[in-house]
């Protein structure tokens, strides 16, 4: 059963994509409209979608962390010890 | 154990059962590996029911040991160990060799015994317990790195637990007090700080965490599991145990997972993806206790607990995978999803609770602890936990299922052929924790009853905090749509600190083996020529004279004994150093144990 629902989506990457993009708007539409935002921890968490923008900017910077770390010569061959 | 009627220590049944294990034959082996976790776990959570300080003994007349302290902090951790320990042992139960279960079951006594100690002598001995039953679950590995990996782990552990007594004999000399109880945050000295490092290298706080990852991608497949539940989880128990509120704590935490998942979006390795992913986990709970509020507190226990149910399963998972495929390369692996849809299910299940999904056991335990850092006004930590949840998912929820499952499989096209589900008994193993993470993440009041702070109450099923949880798991999702292939599979590793004892070994090496060798020769050479001979020749006389003259004389004593130790030489000094180890560690425990107990 799941093996035929993951090929029934793997034949068809624009509906999984759509899917997709449609339950991001849903869960960032309902947190912008329905959430009581009187009781959070800080002043920056009244902004309206503010997680949303929180993770993406977070998610890239980890990103960028982890490739100029790499790129500083830590990143190096699988046998780089067997040599 | 005396002076306490009706305390049974729990290690104490792991400890005799796995002594008898190699006796037990078919077909009661299988039924008896079973029974003797159970009935530790049985030990436990009657132990747990009765709260008090058993087993303490007097030890060379003015020092107490107390094996048995059993408050609301050693009954959460215990009880979760336990319970792994039958979750592991499960999954083993297809392994023929009895020693792999002797080691593991070592190791888990070794755990509990350091949780239910109240002073740092117990401690300390079943510290090293854990640390040397541990080095044999890679040892069993056939792979030729294991052997090199081993020691590296053990003598990393050994360093550790050097430092570890350091600290406690100072302090014993400082305080008289051999206690391990909570330490003073305004009165540090040297003592303090040795402790504390000596705990943070198990808990793999940077800078003391290379072993993690370099060790549990070495280990046995069944090994993995039993490690990546213990070693850490019993060390951030510790540090609860001694260094609650302490400041610094709260930095290194927030540091090691930030740090963590960098090192693990670019990894190639499954288990060294996941032990990056411990480090960056254990930094929610190393921050948890350095926040030290009851919250806090009750969050690091909660997050252990959980973490050791789902990062077990991601083991085990990653087990079924390396097991059914024989490689551990992303870049060898994809795909897998038409050949091991329930292993896939099972991942999925724990890739999930890592991430902290509602409904899943990371959801109840990690937004306690950012809710504690903000509650004690520390919005950097809330917001940097808060990214590396972010990164979390990124990294066990996205990355990781779709470089094994999806896209084209990269390896050999014979090991996609070979690959099929795991034995029944790991199955079984991998279906356990996976109900176990919904349970505990859906029905998390059985979850906090179990807490050590009973007096707080906190709620982790609220709209906003809903809200908050689903934004950050969809905006990753669609950032990782667009970045997949920047942190795709590549066949490079990341380097770490352990190169400085992985090349500044063979630094030492090349000085011990040319220059210092030289050296070496040429004094041996000159003994030999100017002292050693004469005094050969004049002793191989009297030698001469000895054996045949007065052995043959008096009864042949010489003779026999000569025998008997040709025998046991053969039986007990093979030429390979791990196993005199082993025999020399298991005899010196056995006497340890014969001392205090009998």
């Amino acid at each position: 059963m799941i093996v035929n629902l993951i090929e029934f989506l793997r034949t068809r990457p624009k509906l999984l994509s759509r899917c997709g993009y449609g339950i991001v708007a849903a869960i960032v539409i309902w947190s912008l409209i329905v959430i009581d935002r009187q009781h959070v921890h800080s002043l920056l968490e009244k902004i309206p979608g503010f997680w949303s923008f929180f993770t993406i900017i977070s998610a890239l910077v980890l990103l960028i962390l982890a490739l100029a770390w790499a790129k500083t010569g830590i990143e190096t061959n699988e046998d780089y010890y067997d040599r | 154990m005396t002076g306490n009627c009706g305390f049974l220590h729990p290690s104490l049944i792991l400890l005799v059962g796995a002594a008898l294990l190699p006796l037990i034959r078919d077909p009661f082996r299988k039924p008896y590996l079973l029974l003797i976790p159970i009935l530790a776990f049985l030990d436990v959570v009657f132990l747990n029911a009765n709260p008090g300080t058993y087993g303490v003994v007097q030890f060379m007349g003015d020092w107490t040991l107390t094996f048995g302290r059993v408050d609301s902090l050693s009954s959460v951790f215990a009880f979760i160990m336990a319970l792994m320990a039958i979750i592991g042992t499960l999954y083993g139960l297809h392994v023929d060799d009895p020693w792999q279960h002797v080691a593991a079951w070592f190791y888990v006594a070794g755990s509990l015994g350091v949780i239910y100690s109240g002073d740092y002598l117990v401690l300390f001995l079943f510290w090293e317990m854990m640390a040397f039953a541990s080095t044999f679950l890679i040892w069993f590995n056939p792979d030729k790195d294991s052997l090199a990996a081993g020691y590296r782990y053990l003598l990393v552990h050994t360093f550790g637990g050097v430092i570890l007594l350091l600290g406690f004999v100072l302090r014993y000399q400082a305080t008289g007090d051999f206690s391990f109880v909570q330490l003073s945050e305004q009165h540090t000295n040297l003592s303090t700080w040795l402790i504390m490092a000596g705990l943070m290298l198990n808990a793999a706080v940077p800078p003391l965490h290379s072993w993690l990852p370099d060790a549990y991608s070495k280990a046995t497949i069944t090994g993995a599991v039993f490690m990546c539940a213990f070693t850490t989880k019993t060390a951030v128990y510790t540090l609860a145990r001694a260094f609650a509120g302490f400041d610094i704590l709260i930095y290194l935490g927030v540091f090691m997972a930030i740090f963590g998942i960098i090192y693990a979006l670019k990894e190639n390795d499954i288990r060294r993806l996941l032990g990056w992913e411990i480090i960056s986990q254990v930094g929610y709970m190393v921050a948890g206790v350095g926040i030290g509020t009851a919250l806090a507190i009750n969050g690091t226990a909660a997050h252990a607990f959980a973490h050791i149910l789902y990062k077990g399963l991601l083991f085990m998972t990653a087990g079924a995978v390396i097991k059914a495929t024989g490689t551990s390369k992303f870049t060898e692996l994809g795909g897998l999803y038409k050949r091991m849809p329930m292993t896939m299910l099972f991942l999925l299940v724990g890739a999930v609770s890592v991430s902290g999904f509602p409904f899943f056991s990371g959801f109840v335990s990690k937004s306690m602890i950012i809710s504690a850092g903000f509650e004690e006004h520390l919005p950097l930590v809330g917001f940097a936990l808060m990214m590396v949840s972010a990164g979390t998912f990124l990294v066990a929820g996205l990355r990781l299922p779709n470089l094994i499952f999806f896209g084209d499989f990269k390896g050999k096209q014979e090991s996609y052929n070979q690959a099929a589900e795991p034995t029944w008994n790991m199955t079984m193993a991998m279906a356990t924790a996976s109900i176990l993470c919904f349970l505990f993440g859906t029905f998390y009041p059985m979850l906090y009853a179990m807490l050590p702070n009973a007096g707080v109450v906190y709620q982790p099923y609220s709209s906003y905090h809903m809200a908050e949880t689903l934004q950050v798991l969809a905006c990753t999702a669609l950032v990782y749509a667009f970045i997949k292939d920047r942190i795709g599979a590549k066949a490079n590793t990341m380097l770490d600190l352990d190169w400085v004892y992985r090349r500044g070994g063979r630094g030492f090496l090349w000085l011990a083996s040319k220059p210092l060798q030289a050296i070496d020769t040429a004094w041996g050479e000159a003994y030999r020529v100017i002292g050693l001979m004469p005094l050969m020749l004049v002793s191989r006389f009297w030698a001469w004279f000895d054996w045949h003259g007065i052995d043959g004389v008096v009864d042949g004593t010489a003779r026999g004994v000569r025998g008997l130790g040709q025998r046991i030489s053969c039986g007990f000094q093979r030429g390979q150093i791990q196993y005199s180890l082993f025999f020399t560690i298991t005899f010196a425990a056995l006497a340890l144990l014969a001392f205090v107990w009998l």
